[in-house]
């Protein structure tokens, strides 16, 4: 009875990579109308946005959008999905594209070709409509596989997902406290011997902000408004994600004391490490704030959307970190090859520039996309600085993905770490 | 017929040597699976009853602390059961998750926590546990301060206010100078004595005679012989001469 029970699990797991594969194809390359391209004027005080249809796009060689306010700081293109901007044009690029007559701002015809460009390409919609496929295919390929292993009887514990999710659930509750103590712990051990105390929370993403200011500011030059805000406020969420991964890969060998001698499930240590960065991250925010009144950044209701890039950045680090945790353990050299792969996406999330300016127009919304980091550092960049919700259906994307790498991560860890004591 | 406290039902623990590999090693999946799997604990079964001393005896590398560990829920069998009938079971291993730039009042409450106790519980025993560690002053001063004597006072102390039903000791018995020695031993031997259930793994003769109600005798991972303990320890170091 089991084998053909296996037999069916393998040709639907078949089934799945076919349908995803066929389906990433039929989305690539579904051949497409040109689509109409909304032009968002932000002046800071209120967002004009007026929608161009395909056929206006077609042959027009200049057009305007009426505003009451002269003082524009930037003006934004967007596709399908409106809280989605494919390209932008800077307040220091104005003289090339446009010029404002009375009560309007006309734009020329280098902005038409910008217009039509965009209205051609549907690359954006390609990829979220493929990212939107691959979690289907994720959530039942989960279902297969935990029907597989019920099946099977490989990995004893195991009730299914959902009894996984619960005893996630109610590690969580019984170790609360001690997730909490020691992250304070922590804390107070890391700063206990040192002359400057807690000064070295905020100095040092103070410090590493100068140097992008100085190198990429005034040596490289840019034309980004408040840079150092705009460094900043990024620098604090890299560094939370990246000290949790960094963490996590040496996270149960640097716990062997603990490890070996009584049960703690793994992800408390994890997450006892991120709450441990998170007070940091807080405690960094006493320099950001200043910062956003000295450099008279308008803060409105908006910059409340930069909870849901933390939330995409705590769920992904998480999920991303379980699975190293995992593989941390066996694998000696892993260290290395993360340190690596960190530093590649701090220089391609655009901590120190704008993904969506600074990269050439495919690649921008391509790393947009495809990046969550520089998904969550655009998103939140845009809430608190630009004071406007963007990015909302990745944001959703990566929402889902993130809880779904959650789940595998906890999954692995849950059914592995019976090894774990053996092997440290 | 007593109440059983603890039931080990064909007990098998593997360890497959799979440990430290490299990354290129690992991407070439075979490797993973051709591992030696060697076997610490092969098929071991007995039972404790409630307030009873059973101390493990065996040579070294015959898979006593693994048993143990796994009792302790460390990790789970990969064959057989095992049972404590709903009593809670801790290891008493010191020093769990010391960390040694914090002062000593941290480590209490943290080690405390890993072993299962709550917070308040803890707090409450605090002082008590800082009396009978004999470090005074020192116990809000960083543990890295410690001499070694005191550090192992210290995480001994934590682990004696333990509250557990069934107790599990790998080899704790001495620590401290002579004097915090006597009173660990006393404590143990209070500890022990207070109807509790008790897992003692040692080589020291004497102390298991003094305290044990009974002897299981492990070699190579396998279940040699379990009863009265002079009987057993007669037999074990029969085969343990030259």
């Amino acid at each position: 009875m089991n084998k053909y029970w296996n037999v069916l699990i393998k040709t639907l797991k078949i089934c799945i990579v076919m349908a995803v594969v066929g389906g990433s194809i039929l989305f690539a390359l579904y051949p497409v109308k040109n689509q109409n391209v909304t032009v968002i004027v932000d002046t800071g005080t209120e967002t004009i946005s007026q929608e161009f249809s395909v056929d206006q796009i077609e042959g027009m060689t200049e057009f305007s959008v009426p505003v009451s306010d002269s003082n524009v700081e930037e003006i934004r293109l967007c596709r399908r999905f409106k809280s989605i901007c494919v390209d932008k044009i800077q307040k220091s690029d104005f003289d090339k594209y446009l010029f404002s007559a009375d009560g309007s701002i006309v734009f020329n015809e280098f902005a038409c070709d910008m217009m039509r460009r965009q209205s051609k390409s549907f690359l954006l919609e390609r990829i979220i409509y493929i990212e939107g496929l691959c979690i289907i295919a994720l959530f039942f390929w989960i279902l297969l596989h935990a029907l597989e292993e019920k099946l099977n009887g490989k990995y004893q514990g195991n009730h299914g997902p959902i009894h996984e999710i619960w005893r996630f659930i109610g590690d969580l509750i019984k170790y609360k406290e001690y997730v909490v103590f020691a992250a304070q712990a922590d804390l107070k051990a890391e700063v206990a011997n040192s002359y400057l105390n807690r000064l070295w929370w905020l100095l040092e993403p103070l410090f590493n902000m100068l140097v992008y200011v100085i190198v990429f500011g005034r040596i490289m030059g840019n034309s980004i408004q408040n840079y150092a805000t705009f460094v900043f406020s990024a620098l604090l969420m890299w560094n939370f994600f990246s000290k949790t991964i960094n963490y996590s890969v040496k996270c149960v060998r640097g716990n062997r004391d603990i490890v070996t001698k009584v049960y703690v499930p793994k992800h408390i240590l994890l997450i006892s490490n991120m709450i441990l960065n998170f007070f940091k991250l807080l405690f960094s925010l006493i320099v950001l704030i200043p910062m956003l009144i000295i450099f008279h950044v308008p803060v409105g209701i908006h910059a409340l959307w930069l909870v849901s890039a933390y939330l995409v950045m705590i769920l992904l680090s998480f999920g991303i970190g379980m699975i190293f945790l995992h593989y941390g353990v066996y694998i000696d050299d892993l260290s290395y090859a993360v340190g690596i792969l960190l530093q590649m996406t701090m220089f391609l999330s655009g901590i120190f520039y704008d993904v969506v300016t600074g990269l050439s127009v495919p690649l921008n919304v391509m790393m947009l996309s495809v990046n969550p980091v520089a998904m969550f550092l655009d998103t939140m960049r845009n809430a608190l600085l630009g004071n406007y919700v963007s990015n909302v259906p990745l944001i959703g994307i990566w929402i889902l993905l993130s809880l779904l790498l959650c789940y595998i991560g906890v999954h692995i860890v849950y059914k592995n770490e019976n090894g774990y004591v053996k092997v440290v | 017929m007593k109440e059983i406290a603890l039931d080990v039902e064909h007990v098998s623990i593997d360890y497959r040597d799979l440990s430290h590999m490299s990354l290129a090693k690992s991407l070439k999946k075979g490797e993973v699976k051709r591992a030696n799997v060697v076997r610490a604990v092969n098929d071991v079964s007995f039972c404790v009853e409630k307030g009873e001393i059973v101390g493990i005896v065996g040579r070294n590398g015959s898979g006593k602390t693994t048993l143990l560990r796994s009792i302790a829920g460390i990790f789970q069998p990969d064959e057989g059961r095992i049972d404590a009938h709903g009593n809670r079971v801790a290891l008493m291993a010191i020093g769990i998750g010391f960390n040694s730039n914090n002062t000593g009042r941290e480590n209490i409450l943290k080690s405390g926590m890993l072993l299962g106790c709550k917070l308040d519980y803890v707090k409450e025993r605090m002082d008590e546990i800082i009396e009978f560690s004999e470090l005074g002053e020192f116990i809000d001063r960083p543990v890295r301060t410690y001499s070694s004597g005191m550090y192992s006072k210290l995480s001994f102390s934590v682990t004696a206010i333990l509250d557990t039903d069934i107790m599990l000791v790998d080899e704790v018995l001495s620590v401290g100078d002579e004097h915090f020695r006597k009173k660990s031993f006393k404590k143990m031997e209070e500890l022990m004595r207070s109807n509790r259930t008790v897992l003692i793994v040692s080589h020291a003769t004497n102390t298991l005679e003094q305290f044990c109600d009974r002897i299981l005798w492990i070699n190579d991972g396998r279940y040699m012989m379990m009863g009265n303990t002079p009987d057993i320890l007669a037999e074990y170091n029969k085969s343990m001469q030259l």
